[in-house]
């Protein structure tokens, strides 16, 4: 805005708008400064998360320091000290408002289930709810396992693996057929669902998808143990022979 | 005085009151009086802010909801922090050049602001370099927007919030060119203090994306 300087001693009435910028000039804040103790914070920031990976405790310093950072920038940067508080009436309603009220709802949705057994009682809250598809904690599951698999028209090479449950398989899934293929795994195991592809109402994961003569990668976990068939799910495939067995130990 | 004489003094009074009007509009140029008192043009800057707020809180939203729902080797743990923390300090030295650009042209030095200007563009552009190397590394491990609930949350909260770097990166060039031909100057720079506004913003939307995805 304009003009601050010469006819300043008569702009005192509110609808001069020189007046609130002569008052961020004359606060003159310290930007410097302000750019310094937002990079301490980030650096303490990253310290912890680096030194705690994993420890819950972190969590609430970090959201702490975050609002520190974001209250800096507001208050110094955007000069919402020193403007007029209709400025900040806008802003704060949108944050208090709108914005906080996800982030309540969520940090009560993220707690880890230890923390918080309600969450588990509400069959998943936080997850969706989605129990049968959850990964299943298994300590002797063991490292991820790195799986090629060739797929073409119409097979899958191999046709059988044997993973541990809860162990992470990662998926390269080669094409040297003449059409797309992927690898589709449904949610129950081969005595629920012999022919998969059959069943419209059966929920089903899509792992992996290649072009031809391009390879696609995906990763899965594998669910509880027992026989379950895997398939190409584009229609017609898994009808020529396009399906295998997952037997997870 | 005769009646007349008070009135043509009235009028002369009255002439000269206007003339006085006149120059302060002058003076202030475009700034009609408004019944908030405050400039308009700054104060739809702010409503713009609060809703753009509420945009991300939802994207937010989004991700924390979704980021639980995948194992970290579909996704999270590919990320990476260091090209991250980077990107932080990269912006947050943006908020900086950006709020002294304002601050040179109010002290009548435009080449100082300029400069800046020129500074914090080029910063986002760093910024971008990041987010695209970060991409690529995320797409080579297989991880597209398509691949989960996480990558979808992932890249659209992160891509809507590049988008807006991006519009910034424009926003500042035009500052430039419009300082360049004379259309920022000591006394009218309003137009540098909303682009601010505008900068900072982005810039206070990452430390807080940054908390939620690489941090917590």
């Amino acid at each position: 805005m304009d003009h601050v300087q010469a006819t300043a001693p008569s702009h005192s009435d509110p609808g001069d708008f020189a007046a609130e910028e002569a008052r961020i000039k004359k606060a003159n804040p310290n930007y410097l400064g302000v750019f310094l103790v937002l990079a301490v914070l980030t650096a303490i920031e990253i310290a912890l998360t680096t030194l705690f990976e994993n420890t819950i405790g972190r969590v609430p310093i970090l959201l702490a320091l975050t609002v520190a950072k974001a209250l800096l920038v507001v208050l110094y940067y955007m000069h919402l000290k020193f403007d007029n508080k209709i400025y900040s009436w806008f802003f704060g309603g949108a944050v208090f408002a709108f914005a906080l009220p996800f982030v309540i709802a969520l940090v009560f949705l993220l707690a880890p289930p230890e923390l918080l057994p309600v969450r588990e009682a509400l069959g998943g809250g936080g997850g969706g709810g989605e129990a049968a598809a959850r990964p299943t904690r298994n300590p002797n599951a063991g490292p991820p396992m790195a799986l090629e698999m060739d797929s073409g028209d119409y097979f899958f090479k191999p046709d059988s693996f044997s993973p541990n449950s809860g162990q992470v398989v990662r998926l390269t899934l080669a094409n040297s057929g003449s059409v797309e293929h992927n690898f589709t795994l449904p949610d129950v195991t081969k005595d629920k669902a012999a022919e998969p592809w059959k069943d419209p109402n059966l929920t089903t994961t899509v792992v992996a998808k290649a072009l031809p003569g391009v390879s696609g990668k995906g990763t899965f976990t594998a669910p509880a143990p027992g026989e379950y068939v895997f398939y190409c799910s584009i229609p017609g495939h898994a009808e020529l022979g396009m399906h295998g067995t997952l037997v997870v130990k | 005085m005769s009646a007349v004489g008070k009135l043509e003094h009235g009028a002369h009074r009255a002439g000269q009151a206007l003339e006085t009007v006149v120059d302060q509009a002058h003076s202030q140029e475009l700034h009609a009086a408004t019944s908030t008192g405050l400039d308009h043009r700054k104060l739809v800057m702010w409503v713009f802010i609060a809703s753009e707020t509420i945009f991300f809180a939802a994207l937010m939203a989004t991700y924390l909801v979704n980021r639980g729902k995948v194992t970290p080797e579909d996704g999270p743990e590919h990320l990476n922090l260091a090209v991250a923390s980077f990107n932080t300090f990269i912006l947050l030295f943006s908020s900086l050049t950006m709020v002294m650009a304002l601050q040179a042209i109010e002290n009548a030095k435009k080449r100082r602001m300029i400069f800046l200007l020129a500074a914090t563009a080029l910063w986002g552009l760093v910024f971008l370099g990041g987010q695209v190397y970060e991409y690529a590394e995320l797409i080579a491990n297989g991880i597209t927007f398509d691949s989960n609930v996480w990558s979808s949350s992932f890249f659209a909260l992160t891509g809507f919030h590049g988008t807006h770097v991006f519009v910034g990166i424009i926003w500042i060039c035009m500052l430039i060119i419009r300082a360049l031909r004379g259309g920022i100057t000591e006394n009218n720079h309003l137009a540098v203090e909303l682009g601010g506004l505008y900068w900072h913003f982005v810039d206070l939307v990452w430390v807080v994306l940054f908390t939620i995805i690489y941090l917590i």
